[in-house]
């Protein structure tokens, strides 16, 4: 069994924490919240385990709810995601605000960055996804608006090494999106889920892929990559998408709605959150309460090799913990 | 609000008037642990009005107490309701509306599930999926007029 210490409460949203997103070093992360603000808060994790330093409050950014917050892969950029239709791009230094990108027409409930910074992705309520391209000086090109879901989209997540994106949906499946010389596509729909998928994940080697739902399960998948089809010595070229395939379904693990993965890219353990008040560590540990009676809205694990046992989370009680996990074998 | 009536003609059914609660002797003792029953929950939705009627959702038998299950010690409360009629477009807010109330009166630790009664309207998984979406509460909650119609609603409740 792993060892779970709490090593520390971050304290000052005034509402709802929806998302948390750790920096690169994994030295200071970002929380987004219901009070409209995000909040970059630094710690140093080794050395000062438990004091943590708000450092930046971004207020005035947004309208309405802050729902998602993202952290550049490469730079010190962040992306946020709210309600009021808009996504942020806060510019350094001091986070001062450019002109948000404005498209979408009602809520952004995600953002996520591509492995190389170079590509953005939002989506909505109004059930399609955008691709952006990060153009440079605060400079962002729609390139394609994919409306292949049919309803509510809950998060973007872009593949870990390749320009590959996934999206989770109300519509209770997940999909992979692609391109074939810029132009985006669905390239598989992955169904199994019997309600809302909230959030996913994929492993270091972008193989896998992890999703939680509403219907209390989690789901992992497999990328298989379709053979060459071969007739008669001559190689037919199709366009071959990898299918994934449902490998795993684990259930009984939370009694209220998953909303919130995070598969570490340096262990390869598996955390979820949970309206059931609990996170779930696999190989299978929990932390219960884990933010008291409150929801469990958001679990990262930290970036970095340095931090790999250092994991964050979020809450409706407003809450961000640090949580340190140890002695897993 | 609505330039005609979804349902013109409701069927209004008697309402005993006032709270059916019996005191016992030990929930008048205030050493005594007094947990949240039925009867409780019923009583802050009872007198919520129906978006169209000047009528409460009692009234409409839109709720009913034997309808509301409570587990105080698992923290859990859950609360169907029965649409006037099974097309009723108002349901999802009806929901919305008991849901709010029972936001406002309740200890954040209870976790509430609001759901149609099985086979009373037509859209059922729907009405249900987006009453127990908390993110989707979360966003109409922060549309002004509808959090208007939802406080116009709770007005009668309390």
């Amino acid at each position: 069994m792993a060892k779970i210490k709490l090593l520390a409460e971050l304290k000052g949203h005034h509402d709802r924490t929806w998302q948390i997103s750790w920096h690169r070093s994994g030295q200071f992360l970002c929380s987004c919240s219901g009070d409209r603000t995000v909040h970059e808060t630094k710690p140093v994790p080794v050395d000062h385990p438990l004091v943590w330093h708000c450092l930046d409050v971004l207020e005035g950014v947004h309208k309405r709810t802050v729902r998602g917050v993202a952290f550049s892969p490469v730079g010190d950029d962040i992306a946020t995601a709210s309600f009021d239709g808009t996504t942020g791009i806060p510019s350094r230094p001091g986070y001062e605000c450019v002109a948000p990108l404005e498209g979408h027409e009602n809520e952004v409930k995600s953002v996520a960055w591509s492995h190389t910074g170079n590509l953005l992705a939002t989506c909505s309520r109004d059930k399609s996804v955008w691709i952006w391209e990060v153009l440079g000086d605060g400079d962002f090109e729609c390139v394609s608006i994919l409306q292949e879901h049919t309803q509510d989209v809950k998060m973007v997540l872009w593949h870990p090494t390749l320009d590959i994106l996934a999206s989770a949906s109300y519509d209770d499946t997940i999909r992979i999106w692609r391109d074939d010389d810029d132009d985006w596509y669905c390239s598989a729909t992955l169904s199994g889920h019997t309600s809302t998928v909230w959030a996913l994940d994929f492993n270091a080697a972008g193989d896998h892929l992890v999703s939680v739902s509403d219907d209390q399960t989690m789901k992992f998948w497999r990328c298989e990559t379709p053979h060459e089809l071969t007739s008669t010595g001559a190689t037919l070229r199709f366009r071959q998408d990898p299918t994934w395939k449902c490998v795993a379904t684990l259930a009984n693990h939370h009694t209220r709605c998953i909303y919130s993965v995070s598969w570490s890219k340096i262990h390869g353990l598996v955390a979820s959150s949970s309206g059931d008040n609990s996170i779930c560590i696999f190989a299978p540990d929990r932390i219960t309460a884990a933010h008291g009676i409150s929801d469990i809205n958001c679990v990262q694990w930290n970036p970095s090799p340095d931090y790999a046992d250092i994991l964050a989370s979020a809450g409706d009680d407003g809450v961000i913990r640090i949580w340190q996990v140890t002695d897993v074998e | 609000m609505v330039q005609y009536k979804i349902n013109a003609n409701p069927k209004i059914y008697e309402t005993a008037g006032k709270s059916q609660r019996i005191l016992t002797e030990t929930e008048q003792d205030e050493d005594c642990r007094d947990d949240f029953d039925s009867q409780e929950i019923f009583d802050l939705i009872r007198n919520i009005n129906d978006p169209e009627h000047p009528l409460t959702l009692e009234q409409l038998n839109v709720t009913q107490c034997n309808h509301i299950a409570v587990d105080d010690s698992a923290n859990y409360i859950r609360v169907e309701f029965t649409p006037t009629i099974p097309h009723c477009s108002m349901a999802t807010l009806i929901g919305l509306c008991i849901r709010v109330r029972l936001l406002r009166s309740l200890p954040e630790r209870f976790k509430i599930d609001i759901r149609v009664r099985e086979g009373t309207h037509q859209s059922e998984n729907a009405v249900n999926k987006q009453l127990n979406d908390k993110e989707r509460v979360a966003a109409a909650l922060e549309n002004k007029h509808l959090l208007e119609v939802v406080n116009q609603c709770l007005a009668t409740a309390a």
